[in-house]
């Protein structure tokens, strides 16, 4: 008698604790276009190691600023800044984020990770790897793989920072951008400049932008119960926010 | 007709030694400008497996890569620069008899260890700053020693007699000015060193560091004006005057390029190699000047005695020893 009541309470806890999460969480999605005329991509200029330019039957195009031809940009990172609950503070997944050099490339360029979770860096170039992250929040760090038959690197961070550069000593043009975040609402966006944070709680946030050449842009915003919030943000003008 | 009197206090001038320690400090002028290059190229974590080459315990091709390059070839000719000091202290404590030479040679090993140990932490420890421009700075130290004790050790200098004994005016208070111009240039290059190990472009000490270059200019034309109006007849510091003002001239046209250099150093690309060139000839005419003013203040020591020294006038090497 007395334990079946105790599970009835703890049915009941866990339906009331459970389901407001569930039950208000909201989607924002969006689009990050680039306002005025699209700059032309670049070439990687590599230099000082015959395997990297052997990788490529041309120089491969420079990937920091990545607009398509309606003007939406790519590699953005888009997240909640602040006006989250504490609660949504939680455990980091278990699976690693992969980041692997490739044609003495880093992919991918930007990415986002969560304090705590594994950075899992692999190399697949028979040349050096050598990955050095020089945060301002977090502990620094280098990773040194000496050719694709190399086992791989694992770091983790520990403190929320936007953005962390990670470079090569040994390869100069080589970088990609970390976001780490305490919470699990962060996107990159995609080759069309789409972004979706789903299951966000109720709440008034701002919704942030970080990109490398462009810079941060910053929305208010409330986001209601199980409704999706659209935002577009515009590099080259004043952001707009579509509810 | 003043006292006539080796500088060198008695010993003998041996030209293989003085030979030696001229390729000494010219060794070590290279490293300074390796090291140089390899901030230039951004390579200064490239081999995180230090005091080995790519983990392995002597360089190969298949490590002779990238920014691995500067870094690696650095730690070569610093290990040869580290061997030839050595030579050289044992050589001079055995064949000089003088206290200064053998201070000097010494205090270089003592400065080549320390920079091997702190090459080593900047590595480990992922390039702190402050170390880093310690490491720059201790560098130039050395680059002192070895190029005074180069001076010291010239058969010329050696085997020399004064060209007179008779106090000079104002030659006591022209060696202080020496001397200063010379910590002056020095913090001239600690700042350099600041704006290029920063990670940031960082303002104000390349405001100050542009400061300190236009003082030393104005230093060096006060120095000049006394060299040319009390010490004509002083050919050894009219020629230093002459070389320094060529060599700030060149100075001036390589630092606007440094800036523009250090600004491109912050984006994640290969670095455009005339600039890095250009920047590392910054450095390198830098760590010339320097010297420069040091051979100046060694020959004002020479040279000009002063008055409450005159029968027996000191030179630099007799005020250490």
């Amino acid at each position: 008698m007395y334990n079946s009541g105790l599970r009835c309470g703890l049915l009941a806890a866990f339906l009331f604790l459970g389901a407001p999460a569930s039950l208000t969480a909201a989607t924002i999605s969006g689009v990050v276009r680039f306002h005025g005329d699209i700059p032309e991509t670049g070439t990687v200029r590599m230099v000082g190691d015959s395997f990297c330019t052997a990788c490529h039957t041309s120089p491969p195009p420079k990937q920091d600023l990545l607009v398509n031809a309606s003007g939406e940009v790519q590699n953005v990172v888009v997240y909640i800044k602040d006006g989250l609950p504490p609660a949504t503070v939680n455990s980091p997944p278990s699976t690693p984020v992969e980041l692997r050099q490739e044609g003495c490339i880093f992919y991918p360029r930007v990415f986002g990770i969560r304090t705590g979770q594994e950075l899992r860096i692999t190399n697949r170039d028979n040349t050096m790897l050598n990955m050095v992250a020089a945060p301002k929040s977090n502990s620094r760090f280098i990773k040194f793989i000496k050719n694709s038959s190399g086992a791989p690197e694992t770091a983790k961070f520990e403190k929320p920072e936007v953005p962390v550069l990670l470079k090569s000593d040994v390869h100069p043009w080589m970088a990609s951008y970390a976001g780490v975040f305490n919470h699990p609402y962060f996107a990159v966006t995609d080759g069309q400049g789409r972004f979706e944070l789903r299951d966000v709680p109720t709440g008034m946030y701002t919704l942030s932008t970080w990109h490398e050449k462009l810079g941060v842009r910053e929305v208010r915003l409330q986001v209601a119960d199980m409704e999706t919030t659209t935002v577009q943000f515009r590099y080259g003008s004043r952001p707009v926010e579509d509810q | 007709m003043s006292q006539i009197e080796p500088v060198n206090g008695g010993d003998r001038p041996s030209y293989a030694l003085s030979a030696f320690a001229k390729l000494t400090a010219i060794s070590t002028f290279i490293l300074i400008c390796a090291g140089a290059l390899i901030t230039g190229n951004k390579a200064a974590l490239s081999d995180p497996t230090w005091p080995k080459f790519a983990g392995q315990n002597y360089p190969t091709a298949d490590t002779f890569v990238g920014g691995m390059r500067y870094e690696d070839s650095h730690r070569i000719i610093a290990g040869t620069v580290g061997i030839l000091i050595a030579v050289l202290a044992f050589w001079v404590q055995f064949k000089v008899r003088k206290r200064a030479p053998k201070v000097l040679a010494w205090g270089a090993v003592a400065c080549v260890v320390a920079q091997a140990v702190i090459g080593g932490f900047i590595i480990l420890y992922l390039r702190p700053m402050v170390v880093s421009i310690l490491h720059a700075c201790v560098g130039q130290a050395l680059f002192m020693m070895l190029v005074a004790l180069a001076v010291i050790l010239s058969p010329k200098r050696v085997g020399s007699v004064e060209s007179s004994g008779t106090p000079r005016p104002g030659a006591s208070f022209f060696r202080i000015q020496c001397v200063v111009a010379c910590c002056v240039v020095y913090c001239l290059l600690i700042l350099g060193a600041t704006v290029r190990h920063a990670a940031d472009v960082f303002m104000p000490q390349l405001v100050l560091h542009i400061s300190l270059a236009l003082f030393t200019v104005v230093m060096l034309i006060w120095l000049s004006l006394q060299v040319f109006t009390r010490y004509r007849d002083v050919a050894d510091l009219r020629r230093v005057i002459w070389t320094l003002f060529t060599l700030i001239a060149v100075q001036y046209g390589l630092g606007v390029v440094a800036i523009f250099a250090n600004r491109a150093r912050l984006q994640p690309e290969a670095p455009d190699q005339a600039h890095v060139l250009l920047s590392t000839a910054h450095v390198g005419v830098g760590a010339l000047i320097l010297i420069s003013f040091l051979i100046m203040a060694l020959r004002a020591f020479q040279h000009l005695p002063v008055s409450q020294a005159a029968e027996k006038h000191q030179t630099l090497t007799e005020k250490l020893a």
